[in-house]
């Protein structure tokens, strides 16, 4: 059956807000298709919308209760000095990403890391070692990924981490970054055999750390 | 040490964002287009501060509207709830924006003084026509527009301008808008102050005005309908 333009009149609202269900959805575009009238009729919508965007309402504050607040304000922020926002989320905060803009950083970061550490693994047949240049990339790589992905997430989060979680979380990330990189590269480590032939090791491996950081995030922000 | 503020065991309802027991889905976290804001107001910059109030002391007035019984109350509450966003300002936990924090303390300030006064009203999740229209079931757009076939018999008027930030600058068309606004009923107007004037997203707005989705949405249908209408008379023709 389809819809006339009376019974989609009341559902245009939720069509704009990205509420109507699917089997709602095609039937109404398909009528936009067809209907100027309702074309327009939902692009003046939309029109209103978007006019009341930042439109200040009244009344106003008068200006001795301004005063008032103000004083208070200040009175306020003198004896509870402002908590520093700790740094990666500071400069991060400047680098103007979306949420999910800074997941798609860290996911192809990861992926880097991931590819790295294999083509360090494929190249490094026997008589490859550490400090070799596929080895390093590879070691830097991984590393990069990790500290990336846990600064997306506290960016992400917005926490302030106490000084020294901070630091016990960036070494664990190094270290997991380091022996990620070095099972890569040396034959003694136990690591090796698995990172080496195995790429759903290495992911493995970074989702570990992941969800290790994901979680230590979660305790904090509780 | 960590020296997390917490607000445990103080009557301040400063950190609370209403009806969100658990904060997950609704504590998304400062987005990052709020936080100089936010540095700023911690920092103590009283011209940010000055001018954050100013921007933001008309919408709080009007979501106050929404429970208590008179505009002069309602700007009583605004006052205190920006007392109490002053007091809860360092201790922000950044769960949730500032702005919808902002509201969530002015609607529930609202609520309990209208408790208090035996006013409270809640707004019925299933009865969308509680919002002072019930004698009015009819949709706002009226029956006259249509034909009995379901297709326009009086179609939505050719507008001279339908560019937002034009129509913003047309001084007749941003009356009419006001007055609309002005006019609409209470549960409509803090829906178009919060959805569309703040840009809160829908789960913001459900939260703080405790109002389902769907009834949201029947609130922010009617209330656009009406203010096409006032844009429509500035723009026909």
């Amino acid at each position: 059956m389809k819809a006339t333009c009376e019974q989609l009149s009341g559902r245009w609202t939720d069509y704009l807000e990205h509420a109507l269900p699917w089997r709602e959805r095609l039937p109404a575009l398909l009528h936009l298709v067809r209907c100027a009238d309702c074309r327009r009729y939902v692009r003046q919508l939309r029109a209103t919308a978007a006019t009341l965007r930042g439109l200040e309402f009244e009344p106003r504050p008068d200006a001795t209760s301004l005063d008032a607040l103000t004083s208070r304000y200040r009175e306020q922020l003198r004896y509870t000095p402002p908590q520093p926002i700790p740094w990666p989320a500071r400069v991060l905060a400047k680098v103007d990403l979306t949420l999910q803009g800074w997941r798609s950083v860290a996911v192809s970061l990861m992926l880097l890391g991931v590819v790295g550490a294999e083509l360090g693994a494929a190249e490094l047949r026997p008589g490859y070692g550490a400090g070799e240049p596929y080895c390093m990339v590879s070691q830097a790589v991984v590393l990069g990924a990790v500290l990336a992905t846990f600064a997306a997430l506290v960016a992400r989060a917005r926490v302030h981490l106490a000084h020294h979680t901070w630091g016990v979380v960036t070494l664990l990330g190094i270290v997991a970054g380091f022996s990620l990189a070095q099972g890569t590269c040396e034959e003694s480590v136990f690591l090796t055999h698995v990172l080496r032939y195995h790429i759903g090791g290495s992911i493995a491996l970074a989702l570990l750390a992941y969800l290790t950081l994901r979680w230590l995030l979660a305790q904090r922000a509780r | 040490m960590a020296k997390r503020p917490t607000n445990r065991g103080q009557p301040d309802d400063a950190n609370v964002v209403p009806n969100s027991s658990g904060g997950t889905k609704s504590g998304r976290g400062l987005p990052a287009s709020e936080l100089p804001l936010l540095e700023r107001l911690l920092a103590g910059d009283e011209a940010t501060f000055r001018s954050f109030v100013e921007q933001h002391h008309g919408a709080m007035v009007q979501v106050a509207r929404l429970f208590v019984k008179s505009l002069a109350v309602a700007e009583e509450v605004a006052q205190e709830s920006w007392a109490a966003f002053v007091r809860g300002l360092p201790r922000f936990e950044r769960r949730s924006s500032l702005r919808t924090w902002l509201f969530g303390i002015v609607a529930n300030r609202a609520r309990s003084v209208a408790r208090r006064e035996g006013f409270y009203v809640a707004l019925a999740d299933d009865e969308p026509s509680a919002d002072a229209e019930a004698g009015n079931p009819a949709p706002s757009l009226g029956r006259l527009r249509f034909s009995s076939d379901g297709a326009w018999k009086e179609p939505p008027a050719s507008w001279r301008e339908e560019d937002p930030e034009r129509i913003a600058a047309n001084r007749e068309a941003m009356d009419r808008l006001r007055q609309a606004l002005d006019e609409l009923p209470p549960a409509q107007q803090a829906v178009i102050v919060l959805r569309d004037m703040q840009g809160l997203d829908t789960e913001e707005v459900c939260n703080i005005l405790g109002v389902s989705e769907t009834n949201f949405r029947v609130l922010l249908h009617r209330a656009r309908t009406k203010l096409r209408l006032a844009l429509e008379e500035a723009f026909k023709g």
